[in-house]
């Protein structure tokens, strides 16, 4: 899995730079709960994206029914997971729900945002794509 | 609440009107789509005919706009007849 | 039998909570079995590409699965946090929030397993062409998870507003036709919306230098599918923010609700209707890229037409809640 491998560690050091900086912008900010709680949601994407990339290889060889019943579960697995951050960030006071929904957002934001980037500037159309 | 005979229709006949327009939008909404995705087809591999077909496509959406015409009307007699 | 307010409210919450994750998860879910289906063949039919058809899915998958995100968000918070308010009318804000967001993730999960599934049938045929393809896929699969974003923040809203002011029989009956309008609006805007995206990987793989001409026609065909979706966030909307006048009648409680689902059911159709003829027009603005602009216009001519059964059921809705 070595193509996976490179991707995965491209997006996820993204997410978690981003996470930090903008988490560390907030708590500098005075605004602390948010910007814990942005870190905190960062990491479960994080974790959920590393084991979304775990179960493809397991979800190959199976018949379309297989599949969807073998997702299912996957799913429930990896909410259980990511929720989590949320049942924390409701529970605590120190923890923004807000911070950590936009937290949990991040991978798919940095994935969707990096090939808008590429089409908006050409100077980084001649980089190596993943 | 209250229900009385005459509250009772009132609200199966605005229930009625509410389904009967919903569930009747969708068999043409797919329909229709289907006319047009079969127009832009056949012009795709024949362009020069592109006129006629854009008419066939309109009747062709006309007719299996008509279902959706009598769910509205069915609906409008339903809130404001009965 | 449960008889105080407060028992009856966490039962709403937690069957909301229940609706909005199991439809979200079952959505994804069949979006996945799709797309792994068609990526099984892809790497049959060309071994050496298999591992760029894992990073498609990895990366499809990442982006299709935000709309169970957002359902497994809004089901979170109805399941831990305290509705303090505990008024009667928070039963049915807390059970329509979750209607909403259920309905709404399952239309957007199935849809964004089509682009990930043709992407990955696209990079067995033409493995030159996958960075295009990735951002072609990307692109539509995002822009397909916007009706689930609608759900999603009408949810919010139906959660977080306070409306214990406001008389408790029409209104609780409107926020549940508020969940429903848009809920049930957002399945068919977002199975319409995959489709066109799954058409414009299958084009841009085939035909990799109309790429550009067919990312374009696809995001026009699925803003136009996804006007079902908005019409219901308007009913939704109107809905939430009227002021009613108090009314024990039935009647005026159900007139609210069908309100809701009219607009709903009758934006699936519409909202399927237009994804196809977009899915069409697409493909063949890909294989003919000469007649572009009479397959642009045929196909938002046709899809202005199979619009206007949305648009009856959006006047119906309105009559119900204005004229009754």
């Amino acid at each position: 899995m070595e193509p996976i491998r490179s991707t995965q560690k491209r997006y996820c050091s993204t997410a978690l730079t981003l996470a930090i900086v903008a988490g560390g912008v907030l708590i500098l900010a005075d605004l602390k709960p948010m910007g814990k709680g942005m870190i905190l949601g960062t990491l479960f994407s994080i974790i959920n994206f590393i084991l979304m990339a775990q179960s493809i290889s397991m979800r190959m060889n199976r018949s379309q029914a297989k599949t969807f019943f073998f997702s299912i579960g996957s799913i429930f697995f990896r909410y259980g997971l990511m929720a989590l951050p949320l049942v924390a960030s409701i529970k605590l006071a120190g923890i923004d729900l807000l911070g950590v929904v936009i937290g949990l957002f991040s991978i798919p934001f940095v994935i969707v945002s990096d090939h808008i980037l590429t089409i908006l500037l050409p100077t980084r159309a001649g980089q190596k794509q993943v | 609440m209250a229900i009385e005979g005459i509250d009772l229709i009132k609200a199966a006949s605005f229930l009625g009107a509410g389904l009967a327009m919903g569930l009747g939008a969708i068999g043409p909404g797919v329909g229709e789509g289907m006319v047009g995705a079969k127009a832009c087809e056949a012009i795709g591999k024949n362009p020069g005919e592109a006129g006629l077909l854009t008419r066939t496509m309109l009747v062709g959406q006309a007719v299996s706009e008509s279902t959706g015409i009598y769910s509205l009307v069915i609906a409008l007699l339903l809130l404001f007849v009965v | 039998m449960l008889n105080d307010i407060e028992s009856w409210v966490k039962v709403a919450a937690f069957a909301g909570a229940g609706l909005s994750m199991g439809l979200g998860a079952i959505g994804a879910a069949i979006g996945e079995g799709f797309a792994a289906a068609k990526a099984n063949d892809a790497i049959a039919r060309s071994p050496d590409s298999s591992g760029d058809i894992f990073k498609l899915m990895l990366v499809g998958q990442a982006v299709a699965e935000t709309a169970a995100i957002f359902a497994l968000v809004i089901g979170v918070i109805l399941l831990f946090s305290n509705f303090s308010a505990a008024a009667p009318i928070s039963v049915a804000a807390l059970l329509g929030a979750g209607i909403c967001m259920g309905f709404g993730a399952m239309g957007s999960g199935v849809g964004s397993g089509f682009p990930a599934g043709e992407a990955c049938e696209g990079v067995s045929r033409q493995p030159a062409v996958k960075g295009n393809l990735t951002t072609n896929m990307l692109i539509g699969s995002a822009v397909s998870q916007t009706p689930a974003i609608f759900a999603m923040v009408v949810s919010f809203m139906l959660m977080f507003i306070n409306y214990s002011g406001a008389p408790l029989h029409p209104t609780s009956a409107a926020l549940l036709g508020a969940g429903f309008a848009t809920g049930l609006a957002a399945i068919g805007s977002g199975l319409g919306s995959g489709l066109a995206a799954g058409a414009s990987c299958q084009g841009s793989a085939r035909q990799p230098l109309t790429s550009a001409n067919v990312t374009i026609i696809m995001l026009v065909g699925q803003a136009v599918a996804q006007t079902p979706s908005i019409f219901g966030l308007l009913i939704s909307f109107v809905l939430m923010f009227k002021s009613y006048a108090p009314s024990e009648t039935l009647a005026a409680s159900i007139a609210l609700v069908s309100a809701g689902l009219c607009i709903g059911f009758g934006g699936i159709g519409p909202g399927v209707g237009n994804g196809m003829t977009a899915q069409s027009a697409v493909g063949w603005v890909a294989r003919n890229v000469r007649q572009e602009a009479v397959l642009m216009r045929t196909m938002l001519v046709g899809q202005a037409v199979s619009q206007s059964t949305a648009i009856y059921a959006m006047v119906i809705a309105l009559a119900l809640i204005f004229l009754i």
